[in-house]
């Protein structure tokens, strides 16, 4: 493989003893793990245990009700300056890509580095560029989302988010509203970031990709972490009669 | 006859209410035509408006004017006002619900007068007829604005917020670029309705006689004796505006159905 990956620096998320309630319900509990630079970190588990929550605490869109969570230089709970701050450092795909859908590529791209980070216009368009020539799709920068295939929106998706130059990307299963034949030209694209060294949180119900690119795989249930294992113990050896059970019906 | 049933027997159903209605036409139209009174008409002298034309198309403007001025400031006070009620902040949410609410289930009418009259003596703030007129049409105007703009706002895909904050756009970008935008693609053919809506209501306004077309006619048939020709004239007026705005509108919502994909 590539150097970056599997060197492993200094802590980047920090996550101690986290609790999110909705009302009374508890969507995560007592959640505490760690990320280093560079890790790619893969998430599993079935729905509605918490993965999406989970990874939504970590650039604020869901605030947390005990326990801090350490970001980058940032200590969540807190304030909006500075979470607006830190999302700026922190790249998001979802499941529904969310492309601005009256913009074009070109001005989804460019919207946040012009008006978050203070680039010229020439600047955004260089970068803008640059990145949909890395995710394969240069030719498609004056079309308009609705113009494109689900594939290519993730793909742009994934290129707008690259664009502030994240330091960290939280995936939230970028896959799953795709027709299969799109998949592997998005997992291609994650799987390039990861060989660039990118420090990366995965949710996905890819296991083949998670075996292949993770460090780590995470199993979420009922707002729990009960695995943290490298990939070849989480899927060789399941520890957790839960994990076991979730496993054998996927595979 | 020949063919399906059911064709048969919906051809027969139309074609006899056709008939009907066209005999209950008839009937109606003969029954007017006795009841008219020819010599009236006959005797009518729309010169009337063509000698107080400047006067008329002066109130007419007057009329456009306060027209627009709800338009503006309705439009804006309006956004502002949905955007507030977005606030997490509840007792801002609530003050916006309750200035929505008040204005717009009260008459027009009574809101004029009570700002007209009532409101200077509790602020000692004289307005003029037509600074009352302007306020209370621009603040009626801004509750209607500021619901079709908050259903604007909350028809807007959630996905594309969280897009907005996940990148971690400054608050005035997320709404003027992102929020906005689609938003007003789905508020513009209410908002031309409501306009129109306002262009007629304006005549109200002549109860405080603020020289806009309604009040202008009235004053000319007062030293003319001429109201049957001034007032059918405005009329005309109204409908002949009314009509090409509500045509617009139907142009407007055709483009942007087109352009929706
Ligand atoms: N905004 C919300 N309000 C109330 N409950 C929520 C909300 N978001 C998620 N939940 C609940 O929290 C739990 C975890 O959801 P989620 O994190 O989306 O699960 P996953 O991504 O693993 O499928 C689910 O039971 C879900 O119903
Ligand atoms: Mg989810």
């Amino acid at each position: 493989m590539t150097e970056g990956r599997g060197k492993r620096g200094q802590t980047v998320v920090r996550c101690v003893e986290v609790t999110k309630r909705f009302g009374s319900f508890e969507a995560l509990r007592k959640v505490s793990v760690e990320v280093r630079a560079g890790e790619v970190v893969c998430i599993i588990g079935p729905s509605g245990g918490g993965k999406s929550t989970f990874l939504r605490t970590l650039n604020g869109l869901e605030s947390i009700e005990e326990g801090e969570i350490h970001v980058l230089d940032v200590r969540l709970p807190a304030g909006k300056r500075e979470i607006e701050r830190l999302r700026r450092e922190v790249g998001m795909v979802f499941q529904s890509f969310n492309l601005f859908l009256h913009m074009s590529v070109r001005a989804n791209l460019t919207l946040a580095p012009t008006t978050a980070l203070g680039l010229s216009k020439a600047e955004a368009n260089e970068r803008a560029k640059r990145l949909l020539t890395r995710v394969g799709i240069e030719e498609q920068i004056d079309k308009y989302p609705g113009q494109l295939s689900g594939g290519q929106q993730q793909r742009v998706a994934i290129a707008r988010a690259l664009a502030m130059e994240p330091k960290i990307m939280l995936f939230d299963e970028p896959t799953s509203s795709l027709d299969p034949e799109m998949v592997n030209e998005v997992l291609d694209v994650i799987r390039g970031l990861a060989e660039s060294g990118m420090t990366m949180l995965v949710v996905t119900h890819e296991m083949g990709f998670a075996r292949e690119v993770a460090d780590r795989v995470l199993f979420i249930t009922d707002g729990q972490i009960l695995v943290d294992a490298p990939p070849a113990e989480f899927f060789g050896r399941p520890t957790d009669e839960r994990q076991a059970a979730f496993l054998s019906k996927i595979l | 006859m020949l063919g399906y049933g059911g064709q048969t027997e919906s051809h027969d159903r139309t074609w006899g209410q056709n008939a009907l209605f066209a005999a209950f036409a008839i009937g109606l139209a003969g029954l007017l035509a006795y009841q008219v009174n020819w010599e009236l008409i006959g005797s009518l002298d729309f010169s009337v408006v063509w000698e107080y034309r400047l006067p008329l198309l002066k109130g007419l403007g007057t009329t456009l004017f306060l027209t627009a001025i709800a338009g503006v400031l309705g439009i804006f006070f309006g956004t502002i006002l949905a955007i507030l009620s977005q606030s997490p902040f509840a007792p801002l949410r609530w003050a916006v619900v309750a200035y929505v609410e008040v204005f717009r289930n009260t008459p027009l009418l009574v809101q004029l007068i009570w700002l007209h009259f009532a409101l200077p003596a509790f602020t000692g703030i004289n307005t003029t007829a037509l600074e009352s007129g302007i306020l209370a049409i621009t603040l009626q105007a801004g509750a209607y604005f500021t619901e079709i703009v908050r259903a604007g706002i909350e028809a807007v895909p959630k996905g594309q917020w969280e897009a907005a904050y996940a990148l971690g756009l400054p608050d005035w970008t997320r709404w003027t670029r992102v929020i906005l935008p689609p938003a007003l693609r789905i508020m513009i053919p209410p908002l031309v309705n409501l306009i129109i809506s306002f262009f007629k209501a304006s005549a109200i306004l002549s109860i405080l006689q603020v020289s806009e077309l309604m009040t202008v006619t009235n004053r000319i048939s007062n030293v003319t004796f001429k109201p049957i020709e001034l007032f059918t004239a405005t009329a005309a007026i109204y409908f002949v505006l009314g009509y090409i705005m509500s045509q617009a509108t139907l142009r407007i919502e055709r483009v942007l159905q087109r352009s929706q994909r």
